[in-house]
């Protein structure tokens, strides 16, 4: 097994600590391009490991504020 | 005569794909022609290794374009007599499609080149084999930038053809439904925990999916990570090298088919199907179509016979397996001029895409000088509750002429399919089917088989006399 096919495995483990909703727009391109760059050798990985830790702390940030700034048809983010 | 615009050549800003006095021309615009021109090297060799439709680069004063239309230089491609669309493939053609795409993109890359997308509609079937017809879609590689194209590969042809290969389920009409092939999210939904283990599956369909959701609603660049990093076209093509791996190790898992084994179970005995093949080669020879539809195919046999005898063929069948054989034994005897394809009458490909123009129907695209209908009519006209007028009318706008099949109730085959069911078809019989076959043809031959059950009939255009043998 490989360097980065575990890489992979591991990201693909973690990734399932992710809250799995999806809120909003979703382009059908951007995992693509976001696999690609992972696959970009330890750089590449390594900008999608920085990209995941401030959307983590994004999505964290959001739950504990909790539902405070949802608007009341319930939707989070305008479309 | 007008340059017509093929009304489904929009997508791309650099040119339109316009039919000029029967010839294929792309316009190009001024950027586009530029490059064009510095890439003719590479569109030469892709040429050469039959990968690129032949192209050549003309002038306009050559093309004899009407004012208004083009710029001073254009691409003239060679035409494909018959577009077929990949929900119309089967499992080897898609899967042959997505290996040319990926041939012809390694080759560009190679040459500093890269393909702007890697539609499945980039492909066409001709002449026998998955040839690029998309030029325009070459683009200049600068480093630094990823492939633009890796998501929609996925979507029209990986996740397609593991569809089909890991789950035994056909990927045509979920292609035809979402038009440009399978979701990600929908393909992530269908696979099965088994399947996590099976090719390609963790990286091209969880990883991406959940880099997908992670990110689902951020706002964020990511280009320009890529020229961070100084990610280069060895990345992009070691990932074309593990898409080729995992492509080529796809293998057709066929859902039950029906009428795969038909050769063997259908009620001919080896003299009457030798008969049969007889009565359609001469009817061919005697009609001298350029074109002959197929309707009905199965695995070919009647299509192999027509296309010794026509220029070019359209086989077409409902069921893919036997498209998939078809396809396959046109590539083993190196038959060159049968187009096969999956289509159902009872439920044809309609205009589909913007305006409903962007893909044309079937019926628009399979009209030929002679039609072959054999043992057909029941399952038109009893499984699907077809009036045989309309089943007639439908034949002959599709062609003037051709050979059709009666089959009587008394067939064992119509027999077993009404036996289980109310028989609300009392005008299915010959004499009513002569009468209105007489009405929109001339009736010159028919040959009796299975004890007079069923009939192969040779119609002409009803204004001709019947010319003499």
């Amino acid at each position: 097994m490989n360097h980065s096919f575990r890489l992979l495995v591991t990201m693909a483990f973690v990734a399932g600590l992710m809250p799995s909703e999806a809120w909003a727009y979703l382009d059908p391109g951007t995992g693509g391009m976001l696999l690609q760059l992972l696959l970009g050798g330890v750089a590449g990985a390594l900008v999608v490991i920085k990209l995941y830790w401030s959307r983590l702390r994004e999505v964290t940030a959001r739950i504990m504020r909790g539902h405070q700034d949802k608007p009341e048809d319930g939707r989070a983010e305008p479309d | 005569m007008q340059a017509q615009l093929d009304p489904g050549s929009f997508k791309d800003p650099e040119g339109r794909v316009i039919v000029h006095r029967g010839e294929v021309y792309r316009t190009l615009t001024e950027d586009a022609a530029r490059r064009m021109r510095a890439s003719r090297e590479t569109l030469e060799a892709l040429c050469r290794d039959g990968r690129l439709i032949a192209t050549r680069l003309v002038s306009r004063d050559e093309a004899g374009l009407p004012a208004g239309v083009g710029g001073e230089t254009l691409l003239h491609h060679e035409r494909v007599p018959v577009i077929t669309y990949p929900f119309e493939w089967s499992f080897d053609m898609l899967r042959e499609a997505a290996l040319c795409t990926l041939e012809v993109l390694e080759t560009c890359l190679e040459r500093g080149l890269i393909l702007k997308d890697a539609s499945a509609y980039n492909v066409a079937f001709h002449r026998g084999r998955m040839v690029f017809i998309d030029t325009l879609s070459i683009d200049a590689y600068a480093e630094g930038e990823p492939w633009d194209g890796y998501a929609q590969f996925c979507r029209e042809f990986l996740f397609p053809l593991m569809l089909t290969a890991y789950r035994g389920v056909e990927f045509q009409p979920w292609f035809r439904g979402r038009l440009n092939g399978l979701a990600l999210a929908d393909l992530a939904r269908l696979l099965t925990w088994r399947d996590l283990l099976r090719k390609g599956v963790l990286r091209h369909v969880v990883l991406q999916r959940r880099l997908e959701r992670w990110f689902a609603g951020a706002d964020m660049e990511i280009r320009g990570r890529f020229r961070d990093i100084r990610f280069s076209k060895g990345m992009i093509l070691a990932n074309l090298r593990g898409l080729r791996k995992v492509v080529a190790s796809l293998a057709y898992r066929a859902a039950e088919s029906h009428w795969l084994d038909y050769t063997e179970k259908s009620s001919y005995s080896d003299e009457e199907r030798a008969q049969k093949a007889d009565f359609v080669g001469r009817a061919l020879d005697r009609l001298a179509p350029a074109q002959v539809v197929d309707l009905g195919c199965n695995i070919g046999d009647h299509a192999l016979i027509a296309a010794g005898r026509a220029a070019q063929v359209v086989a077409a069948d409902l069921d893919p397996a036997c498209v998939n054989t078809l396809y396959r034994r046109l590539g083993a005897d190196d038959v060159r001029n049968v187009t096969p394809m999956v289509a159902d009458l009872l439920n044809p490909s309609p205009g589909l895409g913007w305006d409903l123009r962007e893909r044309s129907p079937l019926f628009d695209r399979i009209r030929s000088d002679a039609f072959l209908a054999l043992a057909l009519v029941h399952h038109v006209a009893i499984d699907g509750n077809v009036p045989l007028a309309a089943f007639l009318d439908r034949l002959s706008d599709i062609a003037p002429a051709g050979v059709v099949e009666w089959v009587d109730k008394q067939d064992g085959m119509v027999r077993r399919m009404l036996r289980n069911r109310t028989d609300v078809f009392p005008d299915y019989d010959w004499a009513h089917f002569e009468r209105l076959l007489r009405e929109r043809f001339t009736l010159a031959e028919v040959a009796e088989s299975h004890q007079g059950q069923r009939k192969l009939c040779l119609v002409l255009p009803r204004d001709r006399e019947p010319p003499s043998p």
